[in-house]
């Protein structure tokens, strides 16, 4: 089975969800600790920002995660129907000439997400969010 | 997330365990907070068992570095595993804690 798909409820009491699933599928493919680990990492920074940032209101939303092995990595694709993302840039994060004390922790999330996956793509269609993320596993 | 308090001399060490993540960074928060508001403002914290940290965990370390020290106090990390510390050089914190081989380490300096 190449592919793994788990739907959540937009609350963050479903994170586990998406922690277990990746525990399921890195024993079925093989997956190491740490890729798993990168993954969950982009993937709790994109699905809490879903929750937190995509409704206007207070309806249960379904996010859908689905995750596709591929030859030489995982290619994860998650969908929800709430507000069209505004990827913000992470550059300014990592600015040398911010002390550490004033660095701005806002941009960490999407520097994670840009750091740890090796490639990311977003689209929008049919009033849904569909971003693609993949990690190179080889 | 499980975490333990033990006194060495005037530092508390607590030891983390499991994942800090968007779900449970309040527990952690909670007990520095208690920690800071009783005046004992140095922290070592021992992450040897901490097997993941999302960037909510990081922001309440960042957090209460900020608290610690504005208070004239200490907070300290060690014994992070490989995966760990590569999550805090990604986040650029590696430059901004004082971080030690082990606890031993860490109670000497």
């Amino acid at each position: 089975m190449n592919k793994v798909v788990i739907n959540i409820r937009n609350d963050v009491s479903e994170l586990h969800e998406i922690s277990a699933a990746l525990e399921d599928v890195s024993g079925k493919w093989d997956l190491s600790a740490k890729s798993a680990m990168h993954i969950n990492l982009a993937l709790e920074e994109v699905i809490t920002n879903i929750i937190f940032y995509g409704f206007n209101d207070k309806e249960e939303h379904r996010i859908s995660i689905e995750f596709i092995k591929e030859k030489d990595g995982v290619k994860i694709i998650i969908t929800d129907d709430g507000n069209p993302f505004d990827l913000p840039a992470a550059e300014d994060f990592m600015d040398k000439e911010k002390t550490s004390e004033s660095r701005e922790i806002g941009g960490l999330g999407i520097h994670f997400v840009k750091t740890l996956m090796d490639r990311m793509s977003y689209k929008r269609k049919d009033e849904k969010n569909i971003l693609t993320l993949y990690k190179e596993t080889v | 997330m499980n975490i333990t308090k033990e006194k060495k001399d005037d530092i508390n060490v607590l030891k983390i365990e499991g994942r800090l993540d968007t779900t449970n960074y309040s527990d952690l928060e909670d007990l520095l907070v208690r920690l800071t508001e009783n005046n004992e403002i140095n922290i070592l914290l021992d992450l040897s068992a901490l097997e993941y940290i999302s960037s909510s965990g990081l922001r309440i370390l960042l957090k209460y570095l900020k608290v610690i020290k504005a208070a004239e106090g200490r907070f300290m990390l060690c014994a992070m595993t490989t995966d760990i510390r590569e999550i805090f050089e990604i986040s650029g914190f590696v430059n901004i804690f004082e971080i030690f081989e082990d606890q031993a380490t860490a109670l000497k300096s």
